[in-house]
């Protein structure tokens, strides 16, 4: 069976594609703004190591 | 073994297809209740019901997918000429639920790692719509299945955009039937997630509605299918197992609503959960042994005997892995959901 006789008799398959590839990219854009957003969230080197030492060795 | 003995390998999958769905119903079907209360989550303790429902439905709402994933590869490998008919005519309806769990997904995720609580906010109305639009859309494709109108469709058609398979009076309210089902057993489920008594009683109220509600809906399905559905119909009148099945759904519903009454919350769940079960198991009589009606039937679609005992020695080796992993998980993240009013003596037991 060749990929042209499998392929959905349902019309309007460009639009499905259309919509899972928004979608998707639309997630993946999601994802770069919320690890950018963790990135400038997270405490710098110096902070941290103030942080270390004002706790102190456990 | 005594069951495979007694029905055919393919039915022997389709009955383990129905115990996965109806597995699916009781565990990823609260996942979406989950996200159906988020939504009216209102007066003082608004927080607290959103926070409830966060905590309740975090550790376990991805497994509880995974049901899903084995009715439909299952599907696909036993009666390919049945996945393909559902696959094409409802393409639309099952796209757009694909789009709905792919959303609510990534937003219960994305809800979590953002940073601002407007965000968060934002995330969980796209975590919370989707909830309520995706129940609908699975709950019409198995209304729209057994109208067998696209079972026809796959016949008579050539290539179209398919709205008339689904956009029709019985497969709509099967699908508000399904939303008010999950809905009704995330309430129940939720009774038992917290010890304040004034949220239990958020959530006992809501399942009380969402009971009484459950059975206008159940009443309005039936008499659309008597037009909409009639072949399913007579399925369900003809069968000598009908009457007892629908009269033992009607005695589970009261016990529930009776038990959610008198606060006796342990044994609501139990009784919501045979109660939902029995719908499916009566929704499948009706339709046995057809898959897509009006022709496709277990016997006349399935693989050969040999892919069906392949698939059954799959489950049965997949199950040795997946049934204690997800008993563990369920043991570890809802064990506090069993323990009733005595759970503090079995606590300080446990801390000895």
């Amino acid at each position: 069976m060749r990929t042209a006789a499998a392929v959905t008799p349902a019309k309007g398959l460009w639009l499905s594609l259309l919509v899972y590839s928004s979608l998707y990219l639309f997630l993946g854009l999601v994802v770069a703004v919320l690890l950018r957003r963790q990135f400038l969230a997270s405490p710098q080197p110096d902070e941290l190591a103030a942080a270390a030492t004002e706790e102190g060795p456990h | 073994m005594g069951l495979t003995i007694a029905l055919s390998p393919a039915e022997a999958v389709a009955v383990l297809m129905l115990i996965a769905l109806a597995i699916y119903v009781l565990l990823g079907g609260a996942d979406y209740g989950a996200g159906v209360w988020d939504l009216p989550a209102t007066g003082p303790r608004a927080a607290a019901q959103r926070n409830l429902i966060a905590q309740a439905l975090g550790p376990v709402w991805e497994a509880n997918h995974v049901w899903l994933i084995i009715v439909i590869v299952l599907l696909f490998t036993a009666f390919p000429a049945a996945f393909s008919a559902i696959m094409t005519t409802l393409h639309i309806p099952l796209s757009l639920m694909l789009v709905g769990v792919v959303l609510r997904g990534s937003a219960f995720t994305f809800r979590s790692y953002d940073v601002s609580d407007v965000d968060k906010h934002r995330w969980n109305r796209v975590f919370s719509i989707p909830s309520v639009i995706t129940p609908l859309l699975l709950g019409t494709v198995i209304g729209a299945i057994a109208t067998g109108e696209p079972g026809r469709a796959l016949a008579t058609s050539g290539p179209a955009l398919w709205f008339s398979t689904w956009l029709r009076p019985f497969p709509l309210v099967v699908g508000l039937f399904a939303l008010n089902i999950f809905a009704f057993l995330t309430a129940v489920y939720l009774t038992l997630e917290t010890s304040d008594s004034e949220l239990r009683d958020d959530f006992r109220l809501r399942a009380l509605i969402a009971a009484v509600s459950l059975g206008g809906m159940a009443w309005a399905v039936y008499n659309l299918a008597r037009i909409d559905a009639h072949q399913v119909f007579e399925g369900l009148t003809t069968s000598s197992l009908g009457p007892p099945i629908r009269y033992a759904t009607g005695a589970f519903a009261l016990a529930a609503l009776v038990s959610l009454w008198l606060r006796w919350f342990h044994l609501a769940r139990i009784t919501a959960m045979a109660h939902v079960i029995l719908i499916l198991w009566g929704c499948a009589l009706a339709q046995y042994p057809l898959l897509v009606p009006p022709k496709i039937t277990i016997m006349s679609d399935a693989a050969s005997p040999l892919v069906q005992k392949l698939l059954l020695w799959a489950l049965a080796a997949g199950s040795v892995i997946l049934l204690p992993s997800i008993y563990y998980l369920l043991s570890i993240f809802k064990g506090h959901t069993f323990l009733g009013p005595r759970a503090v003596r079995g606590d300080s037991f446990k801390q000895e």
